[in-house]
C-alpha cells in the first residue's frame, strides 16, 4: 500500500515537470538556433561590411514624431463628431549613411543580440534546474536576480537607444510640420516588471535557504 | 558550531562502522555522515530515537553542547 502511495507521489511529481522540462528543451533549442542565427549574421555583415566598395550603407530605423498641431488631422464623416488633430506618430526613417557609421550599427546589434542571449541562456539554466526538481539553488536566485537586473538595464538602453537614434535624426533631417520626439522614455511598466523580477529572486534567495535547512534535518 | 554530536565515540565505543549504523537505522550514509561531521541543521526525534534505541544510549550521550566562546578559543 505504502509502496503504491510513493509510486503514485514520484508518477505526479514527473507528470508535474513535464512542463518544466519540455520549457527547458524548447529554450535549448531557441538559444542555440538564436545563437547561431545571429552569429553567422553578424559575421556575415561584419565580411559585407569590409569588403564592399560601396561608400554607403542603408539604415531602416523606428522613429516617434511629434506633429505640429493642426498639420495633421483626419475628418470625420459623421457630422456630429469634430475632425482629429494627430498630434504623434510613429514610423519607420530608411536612409543611407556613410559606410563607416555601418560598424558602429554593427556594434550595437552585436550588444544587442548577446544581451538577449545572455538572458535566454539564464533562463535555459534556470529552466533546467527546475525540470531537475531542484530549483531553490543559490546560482538560480542570483540567475533571476540577474534577469531582473537585465530586464531594467535593457529598457533603460533601449531608452537610450531611441533618444540617441532621435537626436542623431534630428541633427540630420527635418520636415515641415513634423519634429522628432527625442524624449527620454523607458516604459514604467517594463521597469516595475524588473523590480518584481527581482522581489521574486529575493523570495527565491529565502526559499534557497529553507531549502537548506530542509536539507539538512536529519 | 554549539551543538555536537559524538557519534565518532559512540561507535568506537560500540565496535560499529558508520555504515553499519546507517544499514541498523534505515538512514542514508550521506546523512549520517552530515550529522557526524557536525553539519547538520536540525536532527528529527525520529532520528534521534533510532541511534538511541541502535546505540543503547540517551539523546545526552549523543550530544553535547560547546559555547561559542570555547569553540572559537579551541581553534
Amino acid at each position: 500500500m505504502t509502496r503504491g502511495k510513493w509510486g503514485g507521489a514520484a508518477a505526479s511529481s514527473r507528470r508535474g515537470r513535464l512542463a518544466p522540462l519540455l520549457l527547458a528543451r524548447v529554450l535549448n533549442v531557441v538559444w542555440f538556433g538564436l545563437a547561431t542565427v545571429c552569429g553567422v549574421g553578424l559575421v556575415i555583415m561584419a565580411v559585407l561590411l569590409a569588403v564592399s566598395a560601396r561608400p554607403h550603407v542603408s539604415l531602416d530605423l523606428p522613429v516617434f514624431f511629434v506633429l505640429e498641431p493642426g498639420a495633421y488631422h483626419l475628418e470625420s464623416h459623421d457630422p456630429g463628431i469634430g475632425s482629429a488633430v494627430i498630434t504623434h506618430a510613429a514610423g519607420r526613417a530608411a536612409f543611407t549613411i556613410p559606410a563607416g557609421f555601418g560598424w558602429v550599427a554593427l556594434a550595437v546589434v552585436a550588444v544587442l543580440v548577446v544581451f538577449v542571449l545572455f538572458v535566454l541562456h539564464q533562463l535555459r539554466r534556470l529552466s533546467a534546474t527546475v525540470a531537475a526538481g531542484r530549483p531553490f539553488t543559490p546560482d538560480n536566485a542570483v540567475r533571476v536576480r540577474l534577469i531582473g537586473i537585465a530586464v531594467i538595464v535593457g529598457e533603460a538602453g533601449r531608452a537610450v537607444l531611441e533618444w540617441t537614434i532621435s537626436l542623431w535624426l534630428r541633427g540630420h533631417f527635418a520636415a515641415a510640420g513634423i519634429n522628432l520626439d527625442t524624449v527620454f522614455a523607458p516604459r514604467v511598466e517594463v521597469l516595475l516588471i524588473g523590480v518584481v523580477i527581482m522581489l521574486l529572486a529575493e523570495i527565491l534567495r529565502l526559499g534557497t535557504r529553507l531549502q537548506e535547512d530542509h536539507d539538512l534535518t536529519i | 558550531m554549539a551543538i555536537t554530536v559524538h557519534l565518532d565515540r559512540l561507535l568506537a565505543e560500540r565496535g560499529l562502522t558508520l555504515t553499519e549504523l546507517a544499514d541498523r537505522v534505515g538512514m542514508t550514509l550521506a546523512n549520517l555522515s552530515i550529522l557526524k561531521t557536525n553539519k547538520a541543521r536540525a536532527i528529527r526525534f525520529s532520528t534521534l530515537t533510532a541511534l538511541c534505541r541502535e546505540l543503547d544510549c540517551q539523546p545526552g550521550d549523543l550530544l553535547g553542547y560547546v559555547p561559542e566562546s570555547h569553540e572559537v578559543a579551541e581553534h
